[in-house]
């Protein structure tokens, strides 16, 4: 069966997009909140409370955009095989006939 | 909970800001669904959870029943907020009702310098009144002293020595009064407890002040010491120890100048913690910390020696006393000359009569003879052959330790002694430049002997405590004689290696002259066959030299058989100390052929020493 040239351009399109999303998020608001809330701004324990939740979401925020480029390096790969596949078929006319 | 409005209008700003953003990102691809989910959580969280909070507080605060609240100003945890209101901060009923106002390990530059403020001019009385206080303030320091724009800041804030002072003192009483619960209560738990975070929070607040500024020419002195209590400074220099350890001069010197205060006080003026409460004292908390650095210990008993009392009636625990002047007047921290100078004063402040009674400040020292007998172990020789280095005369020295001996816990603690009298002993010379063994030290030592076993005698202790004080002894002293014959002859770099004082060869000859007891009976038979410890001494000396002279391969192996000291003896007319002496004389002169001159001299001076016609006389007479 020929390999449709699409697949690959497609998947590279889709990794662009998650790496966008990632940019996105390093660029985000949540990344400053903890700063913002510390003890300059409130002290007590609900302040305290926040603080500590405010840094969970920028950690976990963080972790979300290593995520994402994850998953674009994945869909790259991926692609980079479809590509691969390609070219090889190109070169094997006895299996392409 | 208190907050600035501006900076909270920020923050919400930031945070719808921020929702915003989240919201914005577009459909996720499948490949990265926990990731979305992380992102989903995110906008969740800020959105329906903390937004709704800092609506609430900046604009809906009577809805919410978030009234403005009044701080409490005698609680230490309030300083922050108390300092923060006068800026301009508002202050409300915190929704989570939790003890502390802020995190102690979480503390800022503000919360600190409002901290050391706070203790520098307010009433402690009231700041510091509850253990939870207590606790919380221990761990604002803990974090307080693991940085250091921090440490600066609070030091700063508390300025000079008068506002550490008014600290320590204040956990100073703190302490005596919670170590007076624990001895009241031993097994309560919590008072325990308690105790413990007084303690902590003392170990806190001195690991801050000894972050002073270090370097300079000049050691350290804690300043400090001379305006709080002597139990104050007694538990700061405990803490120091472990934070910013003295050198052994200003540890001695501090710890004189503090129980000469605490001790010199008018005792009807009552001005002292400690006198009145009933755990430790200042000298109980002084003394451990002497005994621990030896050079310590030794310098601060140069300096009390005029003041004896300052040791004898001050400690409430005689095991603390009796440990400072081990330690302090051990012979490997103390020369002859001070070591007299300080147990001469000691000694005649126990015997003054009522002396106890009329000087007492707080402890009284109870077992001065047990104490004694300890003490002074190390320094027979000055009671009698080498009192000249105590400036006393042979006779003052015979007197004191008859006094010591009379009493049945000094003999028995001077008999345990005895291993420090022998390290002590080690360091006597007892062989000359030219290889022989000197005769002077000899005499010295066969006189404080022979001394020793007639105060022994005559205080009719109980025999256990004589005859283990007698065996180490005379055990000690063959086996130095021993290593000192075989090490002044050719031999000797051999020899040293192999010398054992209790070899087959030799234990089993002083069995056969019924000297080493291998068995109860035979014991008491030799107890009552020789009259003198001093006489078994020189058999124990001759057979234990002999014996190495043959592990040796200096005599032949049966050299020890002639020897008979038991045959006869019974029937004998003479002295049995006189035939015992007459034999072993006899006894070295037969071997005399066998032996190169020069220790065939020093065997024989070892035997006359201790046998001879003197020692003869003397035990006869």
């Amino acid at each position: 069966m020929p390999l449709a040239p699409d697949e690959a351009a497609e998947l590279r399109h889709r990794a662009r997009a998650l790496r966008l999303v990632a940019a996105q998020l390093g660029a985000c608001t949540v990344n400053d909140l903890p700063i913002r809330g510390g003890a300059d701004t409130w002290i007590g324990p609900t302040p305290q409370l926040c603080l500590d939740d405010l840094t969970s979401l920028r950690r976990r925020l963080r972790q979300a955009q290593d995520d994402f480029v994850s998953a674009a390096v994945g869909l790259e790969r991926r692609a980079d095989v479809v590509d691969a596949a390609a070219r090889a078929a190109a070169l094997s006319p006895g299996i392409l006939s | 909970m208190g907050y600035d409005r501006d900076r909270l209008a920020a923050l919400r700003a930031a945070m719808h800001r921020s929702v915003d953003e989240l919201d914005r990102i577009s459909p996720i691809d499948p490949a990265a669904t926990s990731a979305a989910r992380s992102v989903s959580t995110i906008r969740t969280t800020l959105r329906d959870r903390w937004l709704p909070v800092i609506d609430s507080i900046l604009g809906c605060v009577a809805l919410d029943g978030r009234s403005p609240v009044h701080l409490d100003s005698s609680d230490l945890r309030n300083a922050w907020l108390l300092e923060m209101q006068t800026l301009g901060w508002q202050v409300l009923a915190d929704p989570i009702d939790l003890a502390e106002p802020f995190d102690p390990s979480d503390v800022t530059v503000g919360a600190v310098a409002a901290l050391g403020s706070a203790l520098a001019e307010g009433d402690l009385e009231r700041l510091l009144d509850t253990p939870d206080e207590l606790a919380w303030l221990t761990r604002v320091l803990r974090s307080v002293a693991d940085d250091a724009v921090l440490l600066s800041t609070f030091r700063t804030a508390i300025g000079g020595d008068a506002t550490w002072a008014a600290v320590l003192d204040h956990l100073g009483r703190a302490r005596a009064a919670a170590d007076q619960q624990t001895e009241w209560h031993p097994h309560d738990f919590a008072r325990r407890d308690h105790l413990r975070s007084v303690d902590d929070a003392i170990g806190a607040v001195v690991e801050i002040y000894a972050a002073g500024p270090h370097g300079g020419h000049r050691a350290w002195v804690p300043t400090v010491v001379q305006l709080v209590e002597p139990y104050t400074a007694a538990l700061l220099l405990q803490h120091l120890q472990m934070y910013r350890p003295l050198n052994a001069t200003t540890l001695a010197l501090i710890c004189h100048q503090l129980l000469l205060r605490w001790f010199d006080a008018p005792i009807d003026a009552n001005p002292w913690v400690d006198q009145y409460w009933g755990g430790d004292n200042t000298a109980d908390v002084l003394f451990p910390l002497l005994s621990a650095q030896p050079a310590a210990a030794a310098a601060f008993l140069r300096r009390v020696a005029e003041r004896p009392e300052l040791v004898l009636v001050s400690a409430q625990h005689d095991r603390l006393v009796e440990n400072l002047l081990l330690v302090g007047t051990s012979p490997e921290n103390m020369n002859p000359d001070d070591a007299g100078r300080v147990l001469r004063s000691m000694i005649g402040y126990i015997r003054l009569p009522e002396a106890n009674i009329r000087l007492a400040r707080d402890g009284v020292t109870t077992s001065a003879h047990a104490i004694l007998g300890s003490v002074i172990a190390p320094w027979l020789m000055q009671f009698g052959a080498r009192a000249d280095e105590w400036a006393w005369n042979a006779d003052d020295g015979d007197e004191v330790l008859r006094w010591v001996l009379a009493d049945a816990d000094g003999a028995a603690r001077l008999a345990d002694a005895t291993k420090q009298w022998q390290r002590r002993a080690t360091t006597w010379q007892l062989i000359g430049d030219d290889g022989r063994i000197d005769d002077r030290a000899l005499n010295d030592v066969a006189t404080m002997f022979e001394q020793i076993d007639r105060a022994f005698r005559d205080a009719q202790i109980a025999a256990a405590a004589e005859t283990l004080f007698w065996t180490n002894t005379a055990f000690w002293l063959a086996q130095t004689l021993a290593s000192s014959l075989v090490e002044a002859t050719p031999a000797a770099p051999i020899a040293s290696s192999a010398i054992s004082m209790v070899s087959t060869r030799v234990r089993s000859a002083l069995e056969d002259q019924h000297v080493l007891a291998s068995a109860a009976a035979v014991r008491a038979d030799a107890r009552a066959t020789y009259h003198s410890r001093l006489m078994d001494t020189a058999v124990i000396a001759v057979i234990a030299c002999v014996g190495t002279l043959i592990d040796n391969g200096m005599l032949p192996a049966d050299a020890l058989e002639p020897l008979d000291l038991t045959a006869g003896s019974a029937g004998s007319t003479r002295c049995t100390a006189e035939e015992t002496g007459r034999r072993l004389r006899l006894f070295v002169a037969s071997l005399e052929p066998d032996l190169d001159p020069l220790t065939y001299e020093s065997l024989l001076l070892v035997t006359d020493v201790f046998a001879g016609p003197l020692v003869s006389r003397l035990l006869c007479e």
